[in-house]
């Protein structure tokens, strides 16, 4: 039975969740005000003590989301992911079909290293253009890159912050995101796009002279975009290597973005002020949120409860937590879920369960129930945002039909893989 | 719902104008290259300061400048492409 302190801790959860999904405040200031409520009534009725909340905040997660959203903010200046983006279309020749696909694939791989904003930003930018220049509806353009968007890096430790999130506290590294899911993903950008493709097919429009165009015409220096690339590659071998050298993957990110402002020349102010402060805040926020919702014990009853309800089965278990996790991110922030859940998968450890599989299906859930309607993650909501700069008002229910077709699709794919890759 | 998509899409104004600034780019590249020209207020009219800054506005002045640009442009186009046509000839004369 829960009892009062339980209580108050289940409501200041819920009324955070509730400020922040309802974009009564911002999500920032919800998580604050519920860390700020945790915190007091902890204190004052002795659940915990001044440095425990402290304690709450896994800073090594914030180092990590700080250091790639510098060295990710460098590269961007650089416009090297732009040069990437004008390369798509120029190579599909005026075909409608091509120019779909090559914006489906550079969504997903720009968003691999790019947050789900800029990356919507982008690429929205460079489909609405060619989009009026073609003369093409922009509406199939803008909604798949957003799905894409959401779904690039589910397969990777640095892929979105949900995934930051729950690497740091399982402790899965570069390597073993990848060994576990990235066939899925691979698999899944091609279901995902193949299903967009065949629900957009008949407004794609005809083919058409595409402009005649130089990619790098923009560019003043082209060493910056050089230096650039080589960043990003060091970055990715720098991961790839990192569990050899005993250091965390913060320390590598945040040295990648110590040699990004060192070597590109940018202003290292403007950089970072462009750092997502509403995010951190909002992670340092819920931590202690959900450090309280551990330290009274409300996790632990979830966690037994998961593990009654699949009576031990690993295979249950991974399905509970992958269909819940990606159902409450469409509705609430995937970082929220991915938060709340890592302490109660954390729990199940020991127990006799393949850990690497609930991971998986955690990281699953959380990536992919972000593209389900406009109100799911930022992704879709600036998707709509920029469609109505090309004074086009898509409603939410045309957005969700290609949002919640595709996360179902992809559901009951990552369902077959998982089984396929941990068993039953 | 409407009021939470105009909610959530009041609070994303910030990045929409990041979205405006990034298709400009895109434009210069793919679109029909554009230059901009600065109209001071002609002297003699310093009076008329706040009229000569409605302009701008002005839908009937826009078309008619678009225009009489557009004339100018055009020539001065032309002048560059029969210069260069003239060198051209000089240099094959030149080398005869």
């Amino acid at each position: 039975m829960l009892n009062s302190t339980s209580l108050i801790y289940i409501g200041i959860y819920l009324l955070t969740l509730l400020l922040a999904s309802t974009e009564m405040t911002s999500l920032s200031v919800a998580a604050l005000v519920g860390a700020l409520l945790s915190t007091i009534f902890g204190l004052t009725c002795g659940i915990f003590t001044p440095q425990e909340v402290a304690s709450f905040i896994d800073f090594k997660v914030i180092l990590l989301l700080v250091g790639v959203m510098i060295t990710f903010e460098v590269v961007e200046r650089s416009g090297l992911f732009r040069i990437l983006a004008l390369y798509a279309i120029k190579y599909s020749r005026g075909d409608p079909r091509i120019l779909f696909f090559s914006i489906c694939f550079v969504s997903a791989v720009v968003s691999l290293f790019l947050s789900d904003v800029t990356a919507i930003l982008l690429i929205a930018a460079a489909a609405g253009t060619i989009a009026r220049i073609m003369n093409y509806d922009p509406v199939p353009y803008f909604v798949s890159a957003a799905i894409m968007i959401n779904l690039g890096g589910t397969s990777t430790l640095i892929g979105s912050t949900s995934n930051m999130i729950i690497g740091m506290a399982s402790g899965l590294n570069f390597i073993d995101f990848l060994n576990f899911l990235m066939l899925c993903e691979i698999a899944l950008w091609i279901l995902t796009s193949l299903s967009l493709y065949l629900l957009y097919k008949p407004r794609l429009g005809e083919k058409r002279t595409p402009p005649t165009y130089d990619p790098w015409g923009e560019i003043e220096d082209r060493k910056t975009v050089y230096k650039a690339g080589f960043i990003i590659v060091l970055f990715l071998v720098l991961f790839l290597l990192y569990e050899q050298w005993n250091v965390g993957p913060e320390i590598i990110a945040f040295a990648c973005a110590i040699l990004a402002l060192l070597i590109v020349d940018v202003d290292a102010g403007s950089v970072f002020r462009q750092i997502d402060w509403e995010t951190i805040f909002f992670i340092g926020g819920f931590f202690i949120i959900v450090g309280g919702l551990e330290k009274v014990g409300i996790l632990k009853a979830v966690s037994e409860a998961v593990l009654n309800l699949s009576h031990g089965n690993q295979f249950v278990a991974a399905l509970l937590t992958l269909w819940s996790s990606a159902f409450l991110s469409i509705f609430v922030s995937n970082i929220a879920v991915a938060l709340t859940y890592t302490p109660i998968i954390g729990m199940m450890k020991g127990l006799g369960l393949n850990m690497n599989y609930l991971w998986s299906a955690l990281v699953l859930g959380t990536n992919l129930g972000g593209a389900a309607t406009p109100v799911s993650g930022a992704v879709c909501a600036l998707a709509i945002g920029a469609l109505k700069e090309e004074n086009i008002n898509l409603s939410f229910v045309e957005f969700s039909k290609a949002g919640v077709l595709t996360t179902i699709i992809q559901l009951l794919f990552a369902t077959f893989y998982l089984i396929l890759r941990f068993g039953m | 719902m409407t009021d939470l998509k105009e909610r959530i899409l009041k609070r994303e104004k910030r990045s929409i104008e990041r979205y405006k600034e990034e298709r400009e780019t895109f434009e210069k590249v793919m679109g029909t290259p554009k230059i901009n020209v600065s109209v001071e207020l002609p002297k003699g009219y310093e009076d008329k300061r706040e009229e000569f800054l409605d302009l701008q506005k002005e839908e009937s002045f826009l078309k008619d400048a678009d225009r009489a640009l557009g004339r100018v442009v055009k020539k001065h186009l032309k002048r560059i492409e029969e210069k260069a046509k003239k060198e051209k000839t000089n240099k094959s004369e030149d080398k005869d």
